[in-house]
């Protein structure tokens, strides 16, 4: 029996790997980083994956076999902190508790590794009590920032770290992937692909939860729905959806994706879509309206998946992104 | 695993390492104590990641073995029995300790001891420093409370140790103060410094940055202890460890650079005004109570006599809005200038209470130069802080 | 009485300094702020920059990209504040009712002067023109709300050729100000962040009229106390006073008297009490002053303001009596009647600041973090509008 190995794969994003990794070798490997990408594209998993190649004590780092590689994948690593919440905000406390530790000798491995994802969700206190460690980090320190996108971050704390932009995959790697490592019969595993937009997370995520793609269907009939109705019943769906926040960004999300598709389809790039099995209705929506029409809407959740993150509140900012969409007797 | 020990014994040792249980962590075995039998000593260890601290209690060893025990239940389980033997055994099959004392029994579940991290231990083969523990206890004493509370500069959190041939120094800064303490070692160390992995950088003296935390727990466990304590840096420079008599204590090193403190320290001084500690002290105190509401400023007016053979006096003014204010003349023997300066009243209450010269001599230069403040019979100590600035136009 | 309030903003403030120093950039594109390889944004930019669609908060390499020739100047603070100082002499040349609202911004109460509000601000506007080479431009209306926004309005809308600036006026008559705002965005009234900006467009308010004509009451229920200050404010409606430098820097107190009183022990006991509530208040606010200031009107309405300064900054009773009543004592006649007395402390400080060991002081860049982080404030949506979005798209 082989012995059972607990390395992060980084699967994809091949020249992020060997770029970090050789930037390492070389002792040159940079002591802030921000892994920048869409969601789900894998960035926390490649900021494990050098958690995991700093403090391994095996060949081939990171072996995935030694006891340091196994505390980080199990979080006991004294020296590596994941921060890895999605949602909550990131507090000003938090940031000065990884600070203290940070300022200590490592207790088992070479470095103090801090891995802080989703670093959008820091408030502005936590953001500036970070530049501190940012900008004279202690020569054993290394820290890992994800972020969707670099412009929502502090300039100043972004200007501080090497950025590494992660795209998303190409939909044969995230199939090959599916069906390899996590067994998926090839057919799901294609619908899956094409519908991930190239994050293998989402695929992963849609695999392994078996109500998502009911959720999934259930929001686009949802959509179909919200097309359908007036103001008032908008407002009244936008109350019941909002109570759960994490539902209203699931739909705001897979919304967003679909009028992207719209957006694809009227501007004649067929191609690129991803909601391929809602692919009539998207021709419907694209006969219906302006490539103009279909830009507003998909800038309008964009800002309400932001705004989601900054706390505005979920139902007035549902509310605005519902009554932007249009209205069609039939559809 | 099957031991007896004495109640004092073992509460004594659970109080030593309590202060190493992790409060808030995200390992949930390192909220406990490690209870591990060796040789003929039951052995108590606390860990932290940042303090780790093993004390060894004398015990009957009938059947070797180890548990982890939440360290909170245990401790205040064992405070309240009786002073009688403590009887304990373990079930290694639902990782459950029994206690028994006189007529009190209880069963307390555990965690597998494999899950425990090590706290460092030391060999043999380490190469030690001896320190005196009198003389440290006083440099802790000296020096800890100078070090900042706050984060933003995490190497001021900690108590730079400096060592030079056979003298150790530990100093300590906030933004705002520095006390500096040195002491002779009984051994020049310049030999076995490189061997105890404390090679120095270039010119610069060996130095390490300990957690003030650390040192302040150090001088508590040292107790009364009259046998040299060794002090020993692990492997790879990663951790401090003190070796006390049935007693460690290890602490991480906070890294990064002690700014150079020499270079704040005056060189010189235009007075310098001799006084008694303990009434200058009580005069101190007396105005704090008045400057609470006002930045704590309490305001020296030093004044020489002009005469070598009468005595000068520094009076203390002191001004609250709602309570009023407050003068004190204290007699003190003052060469130089007269000037005045203002201090946070809480720093000389600080620095007064450890000087422990009947004493003291304040060297002064101008109302914003730092006053430095020196033990009379003491050169090892120095502290100096800097003055509040007060508008004049 | 009607008032006549300016609200005066200097054109591409910093630009137009930039331009001062340097003449070679009159007329070109050109942006100050930080370098763009060091992720610099736009401070300010030219008006020949922002045809390319350069404005301030963008980061300069986005500026860059959208105007390849832009000229990246950068910033020079103490040369601003200087400007700015003399921009703000000039202002309180005319008026002392002046309210500076930030280094290139502030209102003017000119209600006492007898011209029209148009006249004033075209001499205002020549003037600083003439006299430091600097444009501006100025809403003028019955009230600082209005002045303000018909002067965002009046510069928006300019027509900017290349080479040159605003130097827009703006006049709304008394009585047309809420006709004047009724067709804006309700985004331009004063208080509407987009959050309220959203919810009242979702109310399907869309201009500062639909507010104006939405029951008031209804918006109290919505917006709370806000509510009725957004029904008021759309309506035109404001009346808060222009709040001169000196006011909001002092702390205060006076007492008219009832019956003019000429005697010594009765005023020095007013004079005491004074002082009291006057140190009262300091320390309320956590204040101290280094300036003591007596104000004493005689029985002939004539008024006579006399101030000294201390060592050291105070807010105790004591101190502030032993000022003020050595002032008293060196102006009042014994027997000479007295109308009104008042007392102020003013130039505060701390009581004392502690010094520092180690001179290291704030990060050298806290400041400027301050202004970044007060811009995505205001302008959050734009500064980072690229938000959580599935995939990036490349410009």
């Amino acid at each position: 029996m082989t012995e059972q190995t607990y390395r992060v794969d980084v699967i994809g994003h091949q020249w992020a790997v060997e770029l970090l990794t050789r930037q390492h070798n070389g002792g040159r490997m940079p002591q802030s980083l921000l892994l920048a990408g869409p969601l789900n594209v894998g960035k926390a998993t490649l900021a494990r994956h050098f958690a995991q190649l700093l403090n391994c004590t095996g060949d081939g780092k990171p072996c995935g076999v030694c006891r340091s590689c196994r505390k980080v994948v199990s979080g006991n690593h004294p020296d590596v902190r994941i921060l890895d919440d999605e949602h909550e905000t990131l507090k000003i406390d938090q940031v000065r508790d990884l600070q203290h530790e940070l300022s200590l000798s490592p207790v088992e491995g070479r470095c103090r590794v801090a891995v802080l994802c989703n670093f959008e969700r820091a408030t502005a206190g936590a953001a500036n009590a970070l530049l501190k460690t940012l900008e004279e980090p202690a020569s054993q320190v290394v820290i890992i920032l994800t972020a969707p996108d670099p412009a929502g971050l502090l300039p100043t704390i972004v200007s501080r770290c090497q950025i590494v932009t992660l795209r998303p995959l190409p939909a044969d790697q995230v199939q090959a992937a599916l069906q390899e490592k996590w067994g998926a019969p090839a057919a799901q595993a294609e619908l899956l692909a094409s519908l991930s937009a190239g994050r293998l997370g989402w695929a992963v995520r849609a695999l392994t939860d078996e109500s998502f793609l009911e959720r999934r269907q259930a929001r686009l009939d949802d959509l179909r729905d919200l097309l359908q109705m007036h103001r008032a019943e908008r407002l009244a769906y936008a109350q019941q959806l909002s109570r759960d926040v994490l539902a209203l960004k699931e739909a705001l999300t897979l919304w967003l994706t679909i009028w992207r598709d719209v957006l694809l389809l009227r501007s004649g790039s067929r191609a690129a879509i991803v909601n391929h099995d809602w692919q009539d209705s998207l021709q419907l929506l694209a006969s219906k309206g302006s490539v103009a029409q279909a830009g507003e809407i998909v800038l309008k959740l964009q800002q309400a998946l932001l705004n989601l993150d900054r706390n505005v509140n979920p139902r007035l900012n549902l509310e605005v992104a519902l009554l932007r969409l249009p209205r069609y007797a039939e559809f | 695993m099957k031991v007896s020990c004495l109640q004092e014994n073992l509460a004594k040792g659970l109080s030593i390492v309590g202060r190493a249980v992790a409060s808030r962590s995200t390992l949930p075995v390192l909220s406990n104590v490690l209870l591990a039998t060796d040789g003929d000593r039951l052995k108590l260890s606390a860990n932290n990641f940042e303090l780790g601290i093993n004390c060894w209690v004398g015990a009957k060893i009938e059947q070797e073995g180890a548990i982890t025990i939440p360290a909170r239940l245990l401790a205040d389980f064992v405070n309240s029995l009786p002073p009688e033997r403590i009887d304990m055994e373990l079930d290694e099959s639902t990782q459950t300790l029994h206690l028994r004392c006189a007529r009190f029994e209880s069963n307390i579940k555990g965690i597998d001891a494999q899950e425990f991290p090590v706290v460092a231990s030391a060999s043999d083969s380490d190469v030690a420093i001896k320190l005196d523990p009198e003389s440290l206890r006083l440099m802790i004493k000296q020096v800890v409370f100078a070090a900042a509370t706050d984060e933003s500069r995490p190497v001021f959190t900690g108590v730079l140790l400096q060592f030079d041939a056979d003298k150790l120094t530990m100093a300590a800064a906030d933004g705002f103060r520095l006390s500096v303490r040195s002491a002779v070692l009984n051994q020049n160390v310049a030999d076995t410094l490189e061997d105890a992995g404390l090679a120095g950088n270039g010119a610069k003296a060996p130095s390490l940055i300990i957690p003030a935390r650390a040192l302040t727990e150090l001088a508590r466990v040292s107790g009364e202890q009259e046998e040299p304590i060794d002090l020993i840096v692990t492997s790879g420079r990663r951790q401090i460890l003190f070796h006390l008599q049935d007693i460690e204590l290890v602490s991480q090193l906070i890294e990064g650079d002690f700014p150079d403190y020499n270079r704040i320290i005056p060189k010189g001084y235009s007075t310098r005004s001799v006084l008694d500690t303990a009434n200058f002290l009580k005069a101190v105190k007396i105005s704090h109570l008045f400057a609470r509401d006002s930045a704590n400023i309490v305001r020296l007016e030093i004044s020489p006599s002009g005469d070598e053979l009468m005595n000068g006096r520094i009076t203390l003014v002191a001004t609250s809005a709602e309570l009023g204010d407050n003068v004190a003349e204290i007699d003190a023997s003052i060469e130089g200038d007269s000037m005045e300066v203002a201090f946070n009243a809480k720093y000389l209450i600080d620095v007064l209470s450890i000087i422990d010269s009947p004493q003291f001599a304040l060297e002064t230069s101008t109302s914003s130069s730092p006053g430095v403040f020196r033990s009379i019979g003491d050169e090892n100590f120095t502290h100096v802080i800097m003055p509040m600035h007060i508008q004049t136009r | 009485m009607a008032r006549k309030i300016l609200h005066l903003d200097l054109d591409a403030f910093y630009c137009a300094v930039e331009e001062q120093r340097n003449p070679g950039l009159h007329g070109k594109p050109f942006a100050v702020g930080g370098r763009p390889d060091q992720r610099g944004v736009v401070a300010s930019c030219s008006y020949a920059a922002r045809k390319f669609g350069v404005h301030s908060a963008m980061p300069m390499a986005q500026a860059m990209r959208r105007c390849p020739n832009l000229i990246v100047v950068p910033g020079n603070h103490r040369a601003y504040s200087r400007v700015s100082g003399q921009v703000m002499a000039r202002l309180h040349n005319l008026t002392p009712l002046v309210e500076q609202l930030s280094i290139d911004e502030a209102f003017l109460d000119v209600s006492d002067l007898p011209d029209s509000p148009e006249n004033i601000a075209r001499a205002l506007q020549a003037d600083i023109r003439r006299e430091l080479g600097l444009p501006c431009s100025i809403g003028a209306a019955g009230n600082k709300l209005v002045a303000k926004i018909a002067n965002n309005i009046g510069k928006a809308s300019a027509q900017v050729r290349p080479g040159q600036t605003p130097n827009a006026i703006t006049v709304v008559p008394p009585g047309q100000e809420a006709e004047f705002l009724a067709p804006l965005p309700v985004r331009e009234l004063w208080g509407v962040g987009p959050k309220t900006a959203e919810k009242l467009e979702s109310l399907g308010l869309h201009t500062i009229g639909d507010v104006a004509g939405w029951p008031e009451s209804d918006l109290i229920r919505r917006f709370g106390k806000h509510g009725a200050d957004l029904s008021r404010r759309a309506k035109g409606v404001d009346n808060r006073p222009v709040i001169t430098e000196h006011e909001a820097k002092s702390v205060s107190q006076e007492r008219t008297f009832a019956t003019d009183i000429s005697g010594g022990t009765q005023l020095r006991r007013t004079l005491r009490s004074l002082c009291e509530m006057t140190g009262r208040r300091l320390r309320k606010r956590g204040l101290s002053g280094t300036t003591v200031r007596l104000k004493i009107r005689w029985a002939d309405f004539t008024t006579l303001t006399r101030q000294t300064t201390l060592g050291h900054p105070t807010n105790l009773d004591a101190e502030i009596y032993a000022a003020a009543l050595e002032l008293f004592n060196n102006v009042w006649p014994e027997g000479k009647r007295v109308r009104l007395l008042g007392v102020g402390v003013s130039h505060f400080e701390s009581p004392g600041r502690q010094l520092s060991l180690w001179d290291s002081g704030p990060p050298p860049d806290a400041p400027l973090q301050k202004t970044l982080d007060d811009i995505r404030e205001r302008f959050g949506s734009n500064a980072v509008k690229r938000g959580s979005q599935l995939e990036q798209d490349d410009e």
